[in-house]
């Protein structure tokens, strides 16, 4: 072979072949990237620093990469041969995961194409797509990010600010543009905020995260804009366009809803307003606490009128840029045309499953003769292979309208009504033709245990074997019961966001005989439409391994005595929660090990469950602790709290959310210490004094976030109690009870070992 | 040839077109890391069952892979050689042969997934489309180096390119022996 020809084969570099086909500043960021990685391999970075740095890139973390691992029989530390270069809590040079920015979901097939290439030669050949329309890649090497950014920007993708404390995804409504109640297509809208928010100096120095959505319209599902940081509906008010802009929503640990900023933003204004947001934000938003800092606290703090007076302040100290305005000129030569003339479905003999599949994956569009086609992507995944396959099929049916979407599912969009049965069985053809799109079998789920630092439980295993019984038995299920939404989240970070489901759960753990028996707690009663509108509450936990039974039983009651055509969340409100814990609690009970142990390990992990924070096994214990028998009293005190906040006694939920956690601080402090008595004082400096101060209750990540909603409730009783601060209470009862439950495991696991004790050679340690 | 990634896929045998239950391959290879059964620095298990057509069980390394792998319907135990210093091809094919040999014989002799594998047919994928595109450039360059290799295995062989001329996928050949092979003969011909 030529010398010429050989040189082919080893000296090209990703950097030299796309020069010319990047943003130059986005090539730039990148080389400055990776010269960060080189520099820390060689020890000038700091740990911290380059955490941040790498975040700021969409380069996370994942589960096991602290550089230890618990393997089933003990916990290890796993020697990776390479230099450090991650950050912190992710010392070691493991493999990642990396996200990948996609503004509103949007798609074409060249991307579509380069992100398959991405996901073979760098990761493990699977694209998944996240409940924020983003594509992750898991298991990538920190060293080959760079390039992987360089192929990403080569096509106008980019991942800076996909983590970090930035403007995240811009979201919208996958169906902006062709739905039939939208007042107009928000999809212009959202790609100018993105283009003018990615690295803006104004949103460098926020204290935590900022996302925004983008909705056509107020009724739907659409954007889920109530539960984003900022919101954007939009409306037409005198012939002109605008937007109803919301402020503070969230899920996370404690879900706020989002309040009301400006109930007409024009067209021209939206990102002044949405800069001085961020500005406001920036200048008053917590910055060391970061369990107070996303934008939802602020506005709670303030108030949402304070606010509002604080953003129309700042808009006018913000100077005159051209951008916030341009944008509405170059989006009108920006439309993308479908590719084929509409047309009619024929009335031909279709094949079996064909009627199915287009009774739950086929919308018609606002357009006559044409519609949305949904992909149902098993937990959001699909293939390198089949990513290039839909790349051709968009190319034939739809060209550039295929777009991500918050359900992890992807949508061709503008497909000809003719064109519908050749597209079936093209998909078909490639494994993505699965029907039940949006329905119960189309179950949601974060990544969980699977890959997550934070998971408690798996997500993705319980998710995948609903999906799988579910499917199994759709075609015997009631109308009723399919049109339900399932979401299940690994913790109560609620990423797989189950506050705004049907039926969803979110992973914790319990005791028993002596082990951590994985759960998750049952969540009901949320609204998906009107914006993600309304939230569920939990009800009880419920053992890992009975979830599926958990659904079953409840949809089939649900089925019995529903009323005419009563909602799922509706007939939660009729029965009462009361009633339905009532319900589940035989499926509450833990067996004894000996007895069946697979209650002992979680979906899709046959090792036996460990939340491993300690770097110790699970010890052996007494059946039912001291602790276990007293934390039920703090347990139905939260209940109740619930109940009555359902029933809109605001003062009495917040009063019961305040004992609930009384009840759980005493009974960890009778683990140590009997003699403490009832008195609110005396529980809370004991507890304060024993767990909080020593940190032994910190979560490892979330540090003393949900001791401290003890100690605030303490010391700041609130007189004037209303919907949104019980509401905090309750929940926040809720997760300092899931903390003493978990203070308590990490308490055993050290007793086991015999730490704590002055002449133990193991030191009583925090988690780290 | 320097490929970043490269990947050999050895296909079950008899039929790899027949469904495989990848149920047992979790236990089994979370058995792998607890015992070090297989080679590499093995950090954690994978599981895509739920995506037809897909990567399967993939037991992740991190410098190797090995997954059950069905992608484009033909199973098969698929091991990723994912990094390693610049080296030539046919350096990295050796070690990557090693190491998926001794993955499939690991899960031959464990017998609880009741799974075979073939040793007389070793699929190459190069997962580098700078240095090595989809092309008949590429696959002679390939053959050219990968040869010797093969021929430290197999007395008698044949190499041809695999899959298609569809540019956008990785360029991959196919080895293709009438030996007699066993996993455990050719790993020792490869000093295993």
């Amino acid at each position: 072979m030529a010398a010429q020809d050989a040189s082919r084969f080893t000296s090209a570099s990703w950097k030299d072949a796309l020069d010319t086909r990047m943003d130059a500043g986005w090539a730039e960021e990148i080389d400055d990237f990776e010269s960060q990685i080189e520099l820390r391999k060689q020890g000038k970075i700091e740990d911290k620093v380059f955490a941040e740095t790498r975040l700021r890139r969409g380069a996370y973390g994942q589960r096991y990469d602290a550089g230890t691992r618990h393997d089933g029989v003990a916990e290890r530390t796993v020697a990776y041969p390479d230099a450090p270069t991650k950050g912190p809590d992710t010392i070691w040079d493991a493999p990642g995961m990396q996200r990948i920015k996609i503004p509103y979901g949007g798609t074409s097939p060249e991307q579509l194409e380069v992100l398959a290439d991405l996901a073979e030669e760098y990761s493990d050949s699977i694209l998944h797509v996240t409940t924020r329309q983003d594509i992750q890649l898991h298991f990538v090497h920190i060293e080959d990010t760079p390039d992987l950014m360089r192929r990403l920007a080569a096509v106008d993708i980019t991942t800076r600010e996909a983590c970090g404390n930035s403007v995240r995804n811009v979201t919208a409504c996958p169906l902006a543009g062709v739905c039939k109640t939208e007042a107009f297509d928000v999809s212009p809208y959202a790609e100018a905020l993105m283009r003018f928010m990615l690295g803006h100096p104004d949103v460098q120095d926020f204290g935590r995260k900022f996302k925004p959505a983008f909705s056509g319209c107020e009724h739907e599902a659409c954007g889920l804009v109530q539960m984003h940081d900022a919101g954007y509906v939009s409306r037409i008010q005198d012939g002109k366009r605008g937007f109803k802009v919301v402020v503070g929503g969230g899920l996370g640990t404690v879900p706020h809803q989002a309040k009301v900023l400006s109930e007409f933003t024009p067209e021209d204004e939206l990102l002044r307003e949405t800069q001085a947001v961020a500005r406001v934000f920036a200048r008053l938003g917590e910055k060391k606490n970061r369990n107070r800092a996303r934008i939802k606290f602020l506005v709670a703090n303030l108030g949402i009128e304070e606010f509002r007076r604080l953003v129309a302040e700042e808009k006018e100290t913000i100077p005159h840029d051209p951008r916030h305005t341009a944008f509405l000129e170059e989006m009108k030569q920006r439309a993308s045309d479908p590719v084929k003339q509409p047309s009619e479905l024929s009335a031909r003999e279709h094949p079996d499953g064909f009627a199915e599949w287009l009774a739950t994956n086929v919308t018609d569009q606002r357009q006559d003769g044409y519609a949305v086609v949904t992909l149902n992507l098993p937990l959001g995944d699909f293939t390198s292979e089949q990513a290039r396959a839909l790349a051709d099929l968009s190319r034939k049916y739809v060209g550039d309208n295929l777009r991500t979407t918050v359900e992890q599912n992807a949508v061709l969009r503008y497909v000809a009504k003719g064109d519908l049965l050749d597209v079936y069985q093209d998909l078909l053809a490639i494994g993505l033709a699965a029907p039940g799109a949006s329905t119960i079998v189309d179950v949601t789920s974060c990544p969980g245990t699977d890959t997550c630092k934070l998971g408690i439980a798996a997500s993705r295993g319980v998710g995948a074997v609903l999906r799988k019984q579910l499917a199994e038995k759709s075609a015997r299920l009631e109308d009723s019961v399919k049109g339900l939404h399932i979401k299940v989240s690994g913790c109560f970070n609620s990423c797989g966001q189950h506050h705004i489901s049907d039926i969803g759960f979110y992973g914790n753990s319990r005791k028993a005989d002596g082990r951590t028996v994985p759960h998750f707690q049952v969540v009901l009663g949320g609204q998906w439409s009107e914006n993600g509108g309304a939230y569920g509450m939990a009800v009880g936990s419920v053992p890992s391994k009975v979830v599926p039974d958990v659904v079953e039983a409840l949809t089939e009651r649900y089925v019995q005595e529903r009323e005419a055509a009563e909602q799922f969340g509706t007939w939660v409100a009729r029965v009462g929660k009361r009633d339905i814990r009532r319900f589940l609690g035989p499926f509450m009970k833990i067996p004894a090990y000996a007895d069946d142990p697979s209650y002992y390990s979680d979906w899709a992990d046959v090792r036996e469950f460990t939340i491993g924070d300690l770097g110790v096994g699970e010890c052996a214990g007494e059946v039912v602790s001291l602790f276990g028998i007293e934390v039920v009293r703090a347990e139905s005190q939260a209940f109740d709290a619930q109940c009555a906040l359902d029933e809109g006694e605001f003062s009495t939920a917040d009063e019961l959310a305040y004992h609930a956690m009384l009840s759980a601080a005493r009974a960890l402090v009778r683990t140590e210490y009997i003699d403490v008595t009832h008195a609110p004082d005396d529980i809370v400096m004991q507890w304060r004094e024993r767990f909080f101060d020593t940190e032994i209750f910190f979560d490892r990540y979330a540090k003393g976030k949900f001791g401290q909603y003890l100690i605030d409730r303490h010391e700041n009783p609130v007189t004037d109690v209303d919907r949104d601060y019980a509401a905090a209470r309750v929940e926040e009862s809720q997760l300092f009870i899931e903390a003493c439950h978990a203070a308590e495991t990490r308490l055993a696991a050290l007793q086991a070992i015999g730490a704590g004790g002055e002449d133990s050679p193991v030191e009583l340690r925090k988690p780290q | 040839m320097t490929p970043q990634r490269i990947a050999i896929k050895l296909f079950v045998e008899p039929d790899p077109s027949a469904e495989i239950d990848l149920e047992p391959f979790t236990p089994l290879f979370h058995e792998f890391i607890q015992k070090a059964s297989v080679p590499g620095l093995l950090v954690d298990v994978a599981d895509y069952a739920h995506v037809p057509n897909g990567p399967g069980i993939i037991l992740i390394g991190h410098e190797v892979d090995y997954g059950i792998d069905s992608v484009a319907g033909r199973t098969g135990l698929l091991t990723v050689r994912k990094r390693y210093p610049e080296s030539p091809l046919a350096e990295v094919l050796r070690d990557t042969l090693a190491k998926g040999f001794a993955c499939a014989k690991a899960i031959e002799d464990d017998g609880r997934t009741g799974v075979r594998f073939s040793a007389a047919l070793v699929e190459l994928q190069i997962f580098d489309r700078l240095v090595a595109p989809n092309d008949a450039e590429t696959f002679e360059a390939a053959r050219s180096e990968v040869e010797p290799v093969f021929a430290e295995v197999y007395d008698e062989f044949s190499i041809e390119r695999a899959g298609d001329d569809d540019a956008r996928k990785p360029a991959s050949l196919v080895a293709r022996t009438t030996d007699d092979a066993h996993f455990s003969d050719l790993l020792a011909k490869l000093g295993s």
